[in-house]
C-alpha cells in the first residue's frame, strides 16, 4: 500500500493541529470537563497505541507464550489506580463514585464470553477502539459489530441481571478503607505471583517502556475519576452510539426498560458530547489515529481474511459488546476500574474473563483463517 | 469491500475517524442543543454536585 506522500515534519504538524481543534471545539460545543475528558481520552489513546500497552494481547501472551510481562504492568496499573481511587471515593463520597456492581450468575457468564469474543478479535473495549484508530482492519469490523452488541444487551440487560445476583459489595465497604486498599493490593500481588510462576525466565519483569504506559494509564485513569466524577468506562459509550444511530433511523426506545429509564433517556436525548465515556472513547480513537500517523512507517495492515473469518470478526465483535453489557463492563469498566475502586466484582469478572480467555486463544486458529498462506503479518496486531 | 478491509492502516485508521464524525453529526441533528449555562464545573471533585453520568456498571 501507497503511504502518504506528505514528509513526516508537516504531516507532524498537521496531526498535532488536528488534536488541538478536536478539543477546542470540544471545550466551545461542550465546556471545559468535556474538553478536558477529551484529553484524557487522547491521552489513553497516545498511551496504549504509542507505548503498546494493551488487556488481551496480554492475556494471551502468558498463556500461550509464559510471557508475564505485559500482565504485569496491568496489574501495576491497577494498583496504582487503587491507591489514588480508593482513598479518594472515602473522602469524597457524594461527588466521585467507583465501578462498583453486584456480582452476577449472568455476570460471570457474559465475562466468559467475553473473555474469548476478546481473544478472537484480538481487543477488549479499549484495545477494539485503539485498534481501530490505528488502522486495524478487524478491529474496525468487530468495531462496528461492538456497537450493536453493546446495544442489544441494553435491550436484555435487566431480564439477565434477574439472576441470581449478590448484594453490591466492595471491599472498603467489608474492611474499611485501608483494609480495602491493602487487599486490593495484596489480591494483585498474589495474581502476579501466579503469573511470574507461569512465565519463562526474561519473560517477568515488565521493561521500561511497559512500565511508564502503566503509571501513564493509572494517572489517566484517576483524572478521568477526578474530572468526571467516575471511574473510566468504555462500554456504556458504545452502547449509547448504537441507541443513537437506532434513534435516528425513527425507532422509539422509550419502551425500552433501559433507554426508558430517567437516567439513560437523559443520555439517549442529550449530545454525545456530553457523555463521559463517548467523549473518552473518541478520544481512544483520535489518540491510536495520531500515533499510528506520526510513525515514519505504519505498521503492516492484518492479514487479509476468509469471508467466512470476516463474518466471525464481526460476529465476535457483536458477541463483546453484548456480553460486555451484561457482565456491567469490560476490561476497562469491570476489571481496571471495578478492581481499582475496590469492588468485588471486578475479581470475580478478571477471572471469568480469563478463563474464557483460554477458550477464545484456542479459537482463534480455527475460527480465523488467512485468505492466504501466512506472509508472516499475521491476523493479529491487536491488543 | 474485500478492498476495504485489505486497505493500509492509514486509510483504515481515517475511515474510523470519518466514522465518528458521522456519528457525532447524526447525533447532531437529533439531540437537544447543549446548553453552555448548563455546562457542569470543570472538574467534579470539589463541585460539590453529585456525578449524574452513566458508566458501564449502571443496570
Amino acid at each position: 500500500m501507497t503511504l502518504s506522500p506528505i514528509k513526516p515534519a508537516p504531516r507532524r504538524a498537521a496531526l498535532v493541529l488536528l488534536a488541538l481543534t478536536v478539543v477546542f471545539l470540544t471545550f466551545a460545543t461542550a465546556g471545559p470537563r468535556a474538553a478536558l475528558l477529551m484529553l484524557v481520552g487522547l491521552g489513553f489513546g497516545l498511551t496504549l497505541e504509542g507505548l503498546r500497552f494493551g488487556f488481551a494481547g496480554p492475556w494471551r501472551t502468558l498463556v500461550s507464550e509464559r510471557d508475564a510481562r505485559g500482565l504485569l504492568a496491568q496489574f501495576l496499573a491497577v494498583g496504582l489506580a487503587a491507591c489514588v481511587a480508593i482513598p479518594l471515593l472515602a473522602s469524597f463520597p457524594t461527588e466521585l463514585n467507583g465501578a462498583h456492581a453486584p456480582i452476577g450468575l449472568a455476570m460471570i457468564v457474559a465475562a466468559f464470553v467475553f473473555g474469548a469474543a476478546m481473544q478472537l478479535v484480538m481487543g477488549c473495549g479499549s484495545g477494539t477502539l485503539v485498534n481501530a484508530g490505528s488502522g486495524n482492519a478487524i478491529a474496525l469490523v468487530a468495531l462496528l459489530g461492538f456497537v450493536a452488541g453493546s446495544f442489544l444487551g441494553t435491550l436484555h440487560s435487566s431480564w439477565w441481571t434477574s439472576f441470581g445476583v449478590l448484594p453490591l459489595l466492595t471491599l472498603q465497604g467489608q474492611f474499611g478503607t485501608a483494609g480495602g486498599l491493602l487487599l486490593t493490593l495484596l489480591g494483585l500481588v498474589v495474581l502476579a505471583a501466579l503469573a511470574l510462576m507461569r512465565a519463562l525466565p526474561g519473560r517477568r519483569l515488565p521493561p521500561r517502556r511497559l512500565v511508564l504506559a502503566a503509571l501513564l494509564v493509572a494517572l489517566l485513569a484517576s483524572l478521568n475519576l477526578v474530572i468526571a466524577g467516575q471511574s473510566w468506562g468504555v462500554v456504556y459509550g458504545l452502547g449509547l452510539w448504537g441507541a443513537k444511530l437506532v434513534s435516528a433511523a425513527g425507532v422509539d426506545l422509550s419502551g425500552s426498560a433501559f433507554w426508558g429509564s430517567a437516567a439513560h433517556a437523559e443520555r439517549l436525548s442529550q449530545s454525545l458530547l456530553t457523555d463521559v465515556t463517548s467523549l473518552t472513547n473518541i478520544g481512544l480513537i483520535l489518540g491510536a489515529f495520531l500515533v499510528m500517523r506520526w510513525r515514519a512507517v505504519p505498521d503492516p495492515q492484518v492479514a487479509p481474511l476468509t469471508p467466512r473469518s470476516w463474518l466471525v470478526v464481526l460476529l465476535a465483535g457483536l458477541l463483546l459488546g453484548y456480553s460486555a453489557r451484561v457482565a456491567l463492563g469490560c476490561n476497562v469498566g469491570a476489571f481496571f476500574s471495578g478492581v481499582s475502586t475496590g469492588s468485588l466484582h471486578g475479581w470475580a469478572w478478571f477471572v471469568a474473563a480469563f478463563a474464557g480467555s483460554m477458550l477464545g486463544i484456542r479459537l482463534r486458529p480455527r475460527l480465523l483463517l488467512p485468505l492466504r498462506p501466512t506472509d508472516g503479518s499475521g491476523t493479529g496486531g491487536g491488543r | 469491500m474485500t478492498a476495504l478491509l485489505q486497505a493500509s492502516r492509514p486509510r483504515v485508521g481515517g475511515l474510523s475517524l470519518i466514522l465518528v464524525l458521522l456519528l457525532l453529526l447524526v447525533d447532531h441533528v437529533q439531540s437537544r442543543p447543549i446548553n453552555p449555562y448548563q455546562a457542569p464545573a470543570p472538574v467534579a471533585l470539589g463541585s460539590g454536585v453529585a456525578p449524574t453520568a452513566a458508566h458501564c456498571t449502571a443496570p
